[in-house]
């Protein structure tokens, strides 16, 4: 079976969210037939990249369990993972793959002392029997994020700055010894300055633990800084898809061209050139016929607007345009 | 010619509890002026006052924000206006004079109104135009000028995408054409394809009107891209302030030249290192510069005086001992 050679593996998964009622209803297609994989003996930190709304959070909730795919089949280690109703299963699952999310600030309760978090992780996955052994687990996972179970022992979340708090965030998916991280969004709450460390963790984690990462963001620059395959995603579609280095500095796809065009550079004489054209309705943009991006797109053609493009192979990428179908 | 001269401004958060009476040092002894047609960028991280400072910029001065010591003029129409004396004034010049876009301004619009009718309502209370006719001319005219499509205004909020929202109110404060725009994260919350096309609004409306805006945001590209001076803020404190060009080519505090340095570009990979250490509390900031305990190149002196700014180059200030010896006075 070809899912047994991926760490994750995901096929044709779909995701439709119907809002207001089931006849009068707008049918809104959060992810469109989307496949990917990830390899399994080599760790990996794939990016989705896309703006608000274009399904990428959607895709990253489906792959941990948080919600049903409408159809299609995600695999891990070639298990497939809409199956894995029994306790039992689940929590291997679990063990195995790990959330980071968005908002440490939301992430843990104001009342409750982070450690507690640490101390239930590590005691509820069994790889502590009582709270003796579970500090020197937590003690082994905090070393990894760079600090220590003195530091955070008995704090309660406000006592912790935002980049303290993600990284006990990241010390807790740590703790069951993953392989799989699946961060949404977790330096975007982060201030600029301490950005930087959450991001070199990954790396390190990546580097030294053989962690794989499934990165989702709207930040370019740290996207390029650490990945090595990006998937660049536009209202449900992955556009284009491959190795960090050909994607974002050789763009082939229009939207990836504006995207990374539009990150504003820490230079001041790289200023931009020049106006974009922005979509005023986005929920229209969902239900559109052929390409979604037509509408913005410079030098979109007739088909553009009847047909929806397929995906085909261009210089080491996946690309969903009809530019390059000849 | 200055728009706003701010001299220096303590702004402290007082709270007593049981008679222990504790104070935030937000803002600390902060002067600076915004010139007429010029973009200041005010950059810093989360904490640092960014925000308390506009916030009695604005006047939105309300327990337990009080200001201990002080100036802020404006100026319009030949006149100076210190608002902090006189509170009345305050009303007459709010969206006239100074106009403020607050963080996540994208949600104050009211969900079951029409865009026009935020519009009338904001018209009708600063001028003197009851005709609803008049008033479509003079909204059209604006948002034309401003390159927005006319649709949006009989649309709900819930209709326009986030970008538009956020495109629509820094219309709303803009249509009274005040002399000072002060915008507070307009664009953190948006991706960036829609934060270039806010920008490129401000912009517009920069070149346009001729007014100042002051910027403040965390990220530094979109000061690079935007702003004509900046001003860096730490723990309370102006640490340095100089044109765009001083900033980025030529830091000179340590802690400016960490947050450029920090910062990945596409196309390099080679390794950031981000401050080290953690944002100080404003409750019980550092004694003498309040960066001593992450600065690599912390002195003696630097842990018992504070450094004043100092003006270094033309126009380019800063404030630590490694550029002049000069103590604050208090």
């Amino acid at each position: 079976m070809i899912e047994q050679d991926f760490l994750l593996y995901v096929k044709d998964l779909t995701k439709v969210f119907i809002i207001g009622g089931r006849f009068l209803g707008v049918k809104l297609v959060a992810v469109n037939k989307e496949s990917f994989s990830l390899p399994l003996n080599k760790p990996e930190i794939f990016t989705i990249a896309g703006e608000t709304g274009s399904g990428k959070t959607t895709l990253a909730r489906m792959i941990l369990g948080l919600i049903e795919p409408t159809s299609g089949e995600i695999y891990y280690k070639g298990e497939k993972i809409t199956d894995l109703n029994y306790k039992k299963n689940r929590l291997k699952f679990m063990r195995e793959v790990q959330p980071i999310f968005q908002n440490p600030f939301e992430a843990f309760n104001p009342l409750k002392r982070v450690d507690s978090y640490l101390f239930n992780t590590a005691i509820n996955f069994g790889f502590a029997q009582n709270r003796q052994e579970a500090m020197e687990v937590i003690d082994r996972s905090l070393q990894a994020v760079g600090l220590s179970l003195k530091e955070i022992e008995k704090r309660y979340p406000h006592e912790l700055s935002g980049g303290q708090l993600q990284r006990v965030s990241i010390a807790r998916a740590l703790i069951t010894t993953p392989s799989l991280l699946v961060a949404d969004e977790p330096v975007s709450m982060v201030d600029a300055s301490l950005r930087m460390s959450i991001v070199n963790l990954f790396k390190d984690l990546k580097e030294k633990y053989g962690v794989s990462v499934l990165y989702i963001t709207h930040d370019l620059t740290t996207a390029y800084y650490i990945s090595d395959r990006i998937a660049i995603m536009y209202r449900g579609n992955i556009v284009e898809m491959g190795p960090v280095e050909k994607v974002m500095l050789k763009p082939l796809h229009p939207y990836t061209k504006l995207l990374i065009e539009s990150v504003p550079e820490p230079d001041i004489d790289k200023r931009w050139q020049g106006e974009i054209k922005l979509s005023a309705q986005e929920v229209k943009e969902f239900s559109k016929l052929g390409c979604k991006f037509s509408d913005r797109c410079e030098d979109a053609k007739d088909i553009c607007f009847k047909e929806e493009p397929k995906k085909i192979f261009v210089d080491d990428r996946w690309i969903m345009c009809h530019r390059y179908i000849s | 010619m200055y728009a706003l001269k701010v001299e220096n401004l303590k702004a402290y958060y007082i709270t007593s509890l049981y008679g222990i009476e504790r104070k935030v040092r937000a803002v600390d002894n902060v002067s600076f002026q915004v010139m007429e047609n010029e973009i200041l960028g005010i950059a810093g991280e989360s904490g640092c006052g960014k925000s308390t400072l506009l916030k009695t910029l604005i006047g939105l001065i309300k327990p337990p924000l009080s200001v201990i010591g002080g100036e802020i003029y404006y100026k319009y129409d030949g006149k100076e206006v210190n608002i902090l004396k006189s509170s009345s004034d305050l009303k007459e010049l709010k969206w006239k004079v100074f106009s403020y876009v607050p963080q996540g301004s994208m949600n104050v619009l009211n969900p079951t109104r029409k865009i026009i009718k935020t519009f009338e309502d904001v018209i009708k209370v600063h001028l003197n135009v009851t005709n609803n006719d008049e008033i479509r001319n003079m909204v059209g005219e604006h948002l034309k000028s401003l390159g927005l499509p006319l649709e949006v205004l009989n649309s709900f909020p819930h209709q326009l995408s986030g970008g538009m929202r956020q495109r629509v109110t820094i219309a709303l404060a803009t249509i009274l054409k005040p002399k000072v725009i002060i915008t507070d994260e307009a664009t953190t919350a948006l991706d960036v394809v829609v934060q270039r096309g806010v920008i490129q609004l401000l912009k517009r409306i920069q070149s346009e009107f001729k007014n100042s805006i002051i910027m403040v945001t965390h990220d530094m590209g979109v000061h690079a891209n935007m702003a004509d001076r900046i001003i860096i803020m730490y723990a309370g404190k102006l640490v340095e302030i100089g044109s765009a060009k001083d900033i980025f080519k030529n830091p000179l505090h340590p802690y400016t030249r960490y947050l450029i340095e920090s910062l990945p570009k596409i196309g390099d990979k080679t390794i950031r290192r981000s401050v080290p250490g953690a944002p100080p509390s404003l409750l019980n900031p550092p004694s003498g510069c309040r960066f001593h305990p992450r600065c690599p190149y912390a002195m003696n002196e630097c842990k018992e005086m504070v450094p004043d700014l100092i003006e270094v180059e033309k126009g380019h200030k800063v404030a630590c001992f490694l550029h002049g010896k000069e103590v604050e006075k208090v």
